[in-house]
């Protein structure tokens, strides 16, 4: 029943994931360009990209040029008209919202120098060029375009070899920084949850932490959190951007850290079967998990001092007792914390103490489902989505669902 | 004779018979009741019956604290004096018994004289005024819990007068082990440590007839009941569960008693072996509460004679509330001793329960002690020609249930007599229980005192010691 109900919940979810997914591409896909003209009347041509200038030449190929870099386009001959005449194309798209370019007639080769600024209203183009990556560079055929009155613009080319370049997508280095801090996030979070309380529910004291049930609310808060810092820090390394957080995110951000808070705050504000248990294993003498391993170094104690007692000893009786009281004690404690105990992150999270609910179903599937969607966006568009109001009011109201039962669970 | 396939019995504790029914029939000279005249002397001072009105838990407590009931303590309240001097007793010292406990709380003489009226516990009171009350049932001995349950199990209690003095397992002969040997089926339901299972005769056929309570519903709702079931209340606040004891063992709330009592009628009631059922509601013994009937002589069962005191339990204890429900007694019955209606013959003793069974299921046969050969049978009382008397569908008991405060409070305080011998006791019981006679020990050993700080540590060790030899 429980495996129907969860496989029936994961399909669902998938088909949620595709179409949501297909319709935020089918908004993302940025409009078809014309192909351009052939190259210009005047014989200007380009022959070289490079990367930076001295006082007297450009230098440097352009293979290391990327996104916030400047481009030098170095042409055949000098400029016939004024800079801001010329935009920049980038594989047979025209390159907007960048700053006019910079003649530099002075030096021995004339050129353009361009800065590869990420706009909004280049956004679009920068998200095609560079989303979805692959490999470290991506090949790029560089050309000019002319504007000349009203017309439409004339297009400056180049020889193959000359207005070709591979911008520079990510280097070793960022990637290998990337993935460290990564990595470093994923363990401090994730990684410790085995054995620590990162995202586990303390509601019995007298649990291992190792044995404490994974928390729901601080799952979601986590998993939002590693989402939205990875991704930061992946579009950062690529981008050299800060300025890339989205208020869904933070709003993402937001909609768990008070799930998490209203859950914590059920569980203080009734009096839970946790509660009970905790309050029924105090009473034994058990107020935290230290007391349960005195119990049980007591009864090691003990049964070494009886060991070693002779036979007919008339100590042995008592130190039996004693044992045996401690034993019982110990066995109605793993009796008792057994409903609390962990089963697994996916069991505890998508169960109450009766088994599993809906309400926690719904949270776990619309927060993976919009986790795929998150994920899939940065990669796609090198961005963090805006998400519209409709999915994000779901996964409010679906915590909100969440926090409701958890009353009831609670009273229950 | 009555047509009964089904005999019930459930044995509550430490309430005398004026105390929980006193005032059922208020001056009905054919009623053995308070006239509320009734009165101790202690330091000069009177202290007659009373009631406290309303049922708020602090009423329903009454008396808080425990009174004595050690076999020193009954001395005194019988006789006025601890060591049972010669002259016939005359119920004159329950408040001194009870002001000079040797406790740290605050033993106000008057709680002891303290009855329920009707309207208070009005589950106990509506079987007995629409079944019949037995006006003449006494505690087998003026003792502790555990000989009056034992003489309810084996018409004896080996001489023992106090929890404390048995050993385990208690090895003489019972009911149970008479009904295993002719084949009627039997059953011992419990709420956590059964304190029946002490007894040498059950260990055998422990794991087969020894059921949680929630069994005895289905049994009852199934027509599976056996032939005989003994039902045994909780006797240790259950802080897991939230539950007070409902074994109205004072200081325990006397409402959670009443709820098991309309538990356990709903459920005959509505069972269809009700027609063929004998219910018996019954307490162990008085627990120090007030009662003016002096308890007559008794048949001493077997010359055992207890050590240091001498008593040769040739006397009943006091007085207990005994209810006694079936479709076959005619209603607001008094039920006696037939053979001497007027008080001067054999009074009803817990040892009634052993004889009716005999009666019933046994042919007369299987004696255990003289006690229970001279102990009248019930049978009698089942007087109607037809089962007619069907009784109320059902009781609706108190719906207050305790909070976790007040089962922590139960939980956190010392454990009273019983509690603290159960938990003593069950260190006596094997890890899993005997399956052949070959296993079954050659002696019994005394039970050796354990200090259990509070009832929940002492509940711990004697219902994990019972889950273990039942192995459940």
């Amino acid at each position: 029943m429980y495996k129907m109900l969860w496989q029936r919940s994961l399909v669902l979810a998938i088909a949620v994931v595709w179409a949501t997914a297909s319709l935020s591409l089918a908004q993302a896909q940025p409009a078809a360009i014309d192909p351009p003209p052939s190259t210009a009347a005047d014989g200007l041509q380009i022959v070289a990209l490079a990367e930076s200038a001295n006082s007297d030449s450009i230098i440097g190929k352009a293979s290391h040029v990327r996104l916030n870099d400047k481009l030098w386009v170095v042409l055949n001959r000098p400029l016939p008209d004024a800079a801001t005449k010329y935009t920049l194309f980038l594989n047979d798209e025209e390159v907007g919202g960048l700053s006019p370019p910079i003649a530099t007639t002075s030096r021995s080769q004339p050129a353009l120098l361009f800065t590869l600024k990420r706009t909004s209203l280049n956004d679009a183009f920068w998200r095609e060029l560079l989303g979805s990556p692959v490999d470290d560079h991506v090949n790029v055929v560089v050309s000019l375009g002319r504007h000349a009155g009203a017309g439409p613009s004339e297009r400056i080319a180049g020889a193959a070899a000359g207005a070709n370049f591979e911008l520079e997508v990510f280097t070793g280095l960022d990637l290998a920084l990337a993935v460290g801090v990564i990595l470093l996030v994923l363990i401090l979070v994730w990684g410790h949850a085995r054995t620590r309380t990162t995202l586990r529910d303390n509601l019995l004291p007298q649990l291992a932490p190792s044995r404490q049930p994974y928390s729901l609310g601080r799952s979601q808060m986590a998993f939002w959190f590693t989402l939205i810092f990875v991704s930061f820090v992946v579009l950062f390394f690529l981008l050299q951007d800060t300025n890339i957080l989205t208020s869904q995110a933070l709003l993402l951000m937001g909609i768990s850290g008070c799930t998490a808070a209203a859950a914590v705050a059920v569980d203080v504000a009734r009096t839970s079967p946790a509660d009970v248990a905790n309050c029924a294993l105090q009473a034994l003498g058990l107020k935290t998990y230290e007391d349960v391993q005195r119990v049980q170094q007591e009864i090691v104690n003990r049964a070494t001092a009886l060991a070693a007692l002779p036979p007919a000893s008339p100590q042995r009786p008592q130190l039996q007792i004693e044992i045996n009281d401690r034993t019982s004690i110990l066995r109605t404690y793993e009796d008792k914390v057994r409903p609390f105990v962990s089963q697994g992150w996916f069991k505890d999270v998508t169960t109450d103490i009766n088994g599993p609910t809906v309400h926690r179903l719904q949270v776990v599937f619309w927060t993976a489902a919009l986790g795929a969607i998150f994920l899939y966006s940065v990669y796609r568009n090198l961005a963090m989505p805006e998400f519209n109001g409709t999915l994000l009011a779901l996964m409010g109201i679906s915590s909100a669902g969440y926090v409701g039962f958890k009353i009831q669970e609670v009273n229950n | 004779m009555a047509d009964i396939q089904n005999v019930v019995v459930l044995m509550l504790e430490n309430r005398s018979f004026d105390c929980m029914l006193g005032r059922l029939y208020p001056g009905d000279a054919n009623y053995r009741g308070l006239t509320l005249r009734e009165y101790n002397n202690y330091n000069s001072t009177g202290y007659g019956v009373w009631n406290d009105t309303g049922m708020l838990p602090s009423t329903a407590t009454i008396p808080d604290p425990d009174p004595g009931e050690l076999f020193t303590d009954m001395n005194t309240q019988l006789f006025g004096s601890a060591d049972r001097p010669a002259t016939a007793a005359d119920m004159s010292g329950f408040a001194r018994s009870y002001a000079t406990q040797p406790g740290t709380g605050i033993y106000a003489p008057s709680a002891v004289m303290h009855y329920f009226t009707p309207d208070q516990v009005p589950v106990i009171s509506a079987l007995a005024t629409t079944f019949g009350v037995c006006d003449q049932w006494h505690a087998s001995a003026p003792c502790q819990t555990w000989p009056n349950r034992f003489f309810a199990h084996t018409g004896t209690s080996l001489g023992c007068v106090n929890n404390k003095d048995f050993s385990v397992p208690f090895a003489a002969p019972s009911i149970f082990g008479q009904l295993q040997a002719a084949g009627v089926s039997w059953r011992v339901y419990f709420h956590d440590m059964p304190q029946s299972i002490l007894l040498k005769d059950v260990w055998l056929h422990a794991v087969t007839h020894y059921r949680g309570f929630s069994q005895f519903l289905a049994d009852a709702q199934c027509g599976n009941l056996p032939n005989y079931s003994f039902i045994e209340p909780r006797y240790f606040a259950d802080l897991f569960g939230v539950f007070s004891p409902n074994d109205e063992h004072p200081p325990h709330n006397v409402v959670y008693g009443e709820t098991l009592i309309a538990t356990v009628y709903n459920a005959l009631r509505s069972s269809v072996c009700w027609k063929n059922t004998l219910l018996i509601i019954t307490y162990d013994e008085h627990g120090g509460c007030y009662d003016h009937v002096v308890p007559p002589a008794a048949t001493p069962p077997d010359g055992c004679v207890s050590q240091p005191d001498l008593f040769g339990f040739d006397t009943y204890g006091v007085r207990v509330p005994t209810v006694i429900v079936s479709p076959w007694i005619p209603p607001g019955s008094r039920i006696r001793n037939p053979q001497g209606d007027d008080g001067t013959g054999t009074p009803f003793d817990h040892t009634s329960i052993i004889r009716t069974v005999r009666d019933l299921f046994l042919g007369g046969g299987g004696q255990l002690t003289a006690r229970d050969g001279a102990a009248p049978s019930l049978v009698a009382a089942l007087s109607l020609p037809d089962a007619t008397n069907l009784g109320p569908p059902s009781l609706t008991p108190s719906s207050a249930q305790a909070t976790l405060a007040q089962v922590s409070t139960l939980a956190y305080g010392s454990p009273n007599g019983i509690q603290a011998a159960l938990a003593a006791a069950s260190h006596n019981l094997p890890v899993n229980a005997p399956t052949t006679a070959d296993n079954l020990p050659l002696a019994a050993t005394p039970i050796t005192p354990a200090n259990y700080s509070t009832v929940a540590t002492a509940a711990a060790t004697a219902i994990d010691r019972v889950k273990s030899f039942l192995g459940i």
